[in-house]
């Protein structure tokens, strides 16, 4: 995932916006579990605050994340 | 990364915004959420593509009181909403990624009735509407022929947040 910046004002950048991720952003949670079933059998609770390892230490706007 | 068995497996997403504190997001705001199902290969890395729904906290709508002429003749009035989230940021909501929490307009008429209705993406659809995407339009058709006192009053809500606005007329 990509963090973006705060939306920017002019028309041709919104329009290429890419799916939503609030630009706050600073961390994510993934629970896994077997289709069907509510039993959570693998998570991850992922740093991705600017700076972070996971962001591979990339600081502001835009900065990729590895969850 | 995580490792998974093989074959369906869901997957629950939340984005917060701050970072976890001993593997818990305790005192985060929830910003974003989304469930996907994805089959999970054997021995391969898996890449999951998501989608992430916006968590709407407010409306941020600028006018919550407009007056429509009661002159026989039809109006609409069109709400303007710029959903956000927790830190105030415009939610985008598109089709893979509508609203995590859509919004629910219910319009009461007093002081008489059948003379106002909805209209979603410029269709009448009576009393309620639910807009779940950015795109998605709202109006107030009016038909002009309330009597006097006769007013609608029309809110906005949210699950999580039962009342987000509440817009009045004529």
């Amino acid at each position: 995932m990509t963090i973006a910046g705060p939306p920017a004002t002019n028309t041709s950048s919104k329009a290429r916006t890419p799916k939503f991720i609030s630009p706050s952003t600073n961390g994510v949670l993934i629970d896994a579990s077997a289709h069907g079933s509510t039993t959570v059998i693998a998570s991850s609770a992922t740093d991705v605050s600017s700076g972070s390892i996971a962001c591979g230490g990339q600081t502001g706007y835009p900065r990729p994340a590895a969850s | 990364m995580i490792a998974l068995p093989p074959g369906n497996d869901d997957f629950f997403i939340a984005s917060y915004d701050a970072a976890p504190t001993g593997g818990s997001f305790t005192g985060a705001k929830l910003l974003g959420v989304d469930t996907v199902t994805q089959t999970i290969g054997l021995d391969v890395a898996n890449t999951l593509n998501i989608f992430v729904s916006g968590v709407i906290r407010s409306l941020n709508s600028a006018q919550s009181y407009a007056s429509l002429p009661a002159d026989g003749a039809t109006h609409n009035f069109a709400f303007v909403l710029q959903p956000q989230d927790f830190d105030n940021n415009p939610i985008t909501a598109g089709t893979n990624d509508p609203y995590a929490n859509p919004i629910t307009a219910t319009l009461v008429e007093t002081g008489g009735s059948g003379h106002a209705t909805l209209v979603l993406n410029g269709a009448p659809v009576g009393a309620t509407a639910v807009i779940a995407h950015s795109t998605d339009t709202l109006a107030l058709r009016y038909d002009g022929l309330g009597a006097a006192g006769y007013t609608t009053n029309t809110t906005l809500s949210t699950p999580g947040n039962p009342l987000v606005a509440r817009f009045r007329s004529p």
